[in-house]
């Protein structure tokens, strides 16, 4: 038997305990990792409601196929497999052209509770908040194959080794489209007003 | 008001910077550029401004683990997931006469006969739709790419699929502009697109 480190040996006993029956071991995995995939939903997609909808069905789908999760192996990057997946396919569908697109649009997208940001200057949390928005506009304009290893990266705060095992590529590639990702990414902002904005929100 | 695109490389460095593994020389030669150039001097702040804000992450919205679990409450227990789904029994329709424009579909399964690695489960989606020009299927195991199906002399449109064991949901897409979710699905599901989704789950 390998000895795991215990944050991993915690969620084989939550598998576990799921496996032989008891649903609401599952809540363990899910209160565990759900910042963390619905930050991805949303660094992926640029709104909070989409976000949301992808990261329920990655633990549906996770707790549907929890029996195929190779006991012993790490069950974070395998949920964020299926994540990831769940992002491509929404991308790509929404990125179907308008004929092939379902003919009613979706429900507008829930507003999301926001607290307001302690700033001791409202104009300047303003600013901030725009230039956050126009960071996300410009993420979200990114191509999906640059925009997902920048995020794994950079949010989500990956190492290369981890995303060249999660994406399936080899090293050189991660490298090389993280580069690109993120030279695009600058160049973006600069034609953008961001530039202002991010300069005057310091 | 677009800065004046200086040709000095410094991408390549901030690029190194932001994975925290740029080396002294590397370190030493951002420095003079910064200092030497203004437009380089901007780029780097708004590259430290960008690590610095995707670091924070967004908080989880309220109740999130709740309506996860609710959902999971109305899904079959892994735990008795070895049963044959329903899906596996479900033998090729006798797509015989049919009304023109009624759309059938059935699924087909036997198990593959030289599995590689991972075995995988042979599908036969099928669709009957005589009127229909095209019937494209789409789902998780094609990426949502529609791929379009081939129309047999019997009106009925198919394609072979397989799929390790899992769970995909997909649709059809008629004529390029309809989905259509399968009446016959032993589940279904919102689409969070306005319509329904049929779920294909394969176990051995």
């Amino acid at each position: 038997m390998v000895n795991l480190p215990p944050v991993e040996a915690e969620d084989q006993e939550a598998i576990r305990a799921v496996l032989s029956g008891d649903e609401e071991a599952f809540r363990r995995l899910v209160d565990k990792y759900a910042r963390s995939i619905f930050n991805l939903g949303y660094r992926m997609t640029g709104n909070a409601a989409d976000a949301e909808d992808m990261a329920q069905e990655a633990f549906l789908q996770a707790y549907a196929r929890l029996r195929d999760f190779r006991a012993g192996s790490r069950f974070h990057p395998w949920l964020y497999t299926i994540a990831l997946n769940l992002c491509r396919s929404h991308l790509r569908r929404r990125s179907l052209p308008r004929w092939l697109a379902p003919t009613r649009e979706r429900e507008e997208d829930r507003p999301e509770p926001q607290l307001p940001e302690r700033s001791p200057d409202p104009e300047q949390a303003l600013l901030a908040r725009e230039a956050e928005e126009g960071l996300e506009r410009a993420i979200a304009a990114l191509p999906v194959k640059y925009r997902e290893v920048f995020i794994l990266r950079q949010s989500q705060e990956l190492s290369y080794e981890e995303i060249a095992a999660l994406l399936g590529l080899p090293l050189g590639t991660v490298e090389v489209r993280l580069f690109r990702a993120r030279r695009l990414l600058l160049k973006t902002l600069e034609a953008s007003n961001l530039r202002k904005a991010s300069r005057k929100a310091k | 008001m677009s800065s004046s695109p200086c040709r000095h490389p410094i991408d390549g460095l901030l690029h190194r910077k932001a994975d925290g593994r740029l080396s002294p020389e590397e370190a030493i030669a951002l420095e003079q550029l910064i200092g030497s150039c203004s437009a380089c001097r901007e780029r780097a702040a708004l590259s430290d401004w960008v690590g610095n804000t995707l670091r924070g992450q967004r908080a989880l919205p309220v109740g999130f683990s709740d309506r996860v679990l609710r959902r999971v409450a109305a899904l079959r227990s892994p735990a008795r997931a070895r049963e044959r789904s329903p899906a596996l029994h479900w033998l090729p329709a006798t797509v015989g006469a049919l009304a023109v424009g009624l759309i059938v579909f059935s699924v087909y399964v036997f198990r593959g006969r030289a599995p590689l690695e991972a075995p995988h489960v042979q599908v036969e989606l099928k669709l009957a739709g005589d009127k229909a020009r095209t019937v494209a299927v789409a789902g998780d195991f094609n990426g949502w790419d529609a791929v379009v199906m081939k129309k047999g002399e019997d009106g009925v449109w198919k394609t072979r699929l397989s799929l390790p064991p899992g769970r995909y949901r997909y649709a059809f897409v008629v004529d390029s502009e309809k989905w259509v979710a399968d009446p016959q699905a032993a589940t279904v599901v919102d689409s969070g697109y306005g319509g329904a989704d049929s779920v294909l789950d394969i176990s051995l």
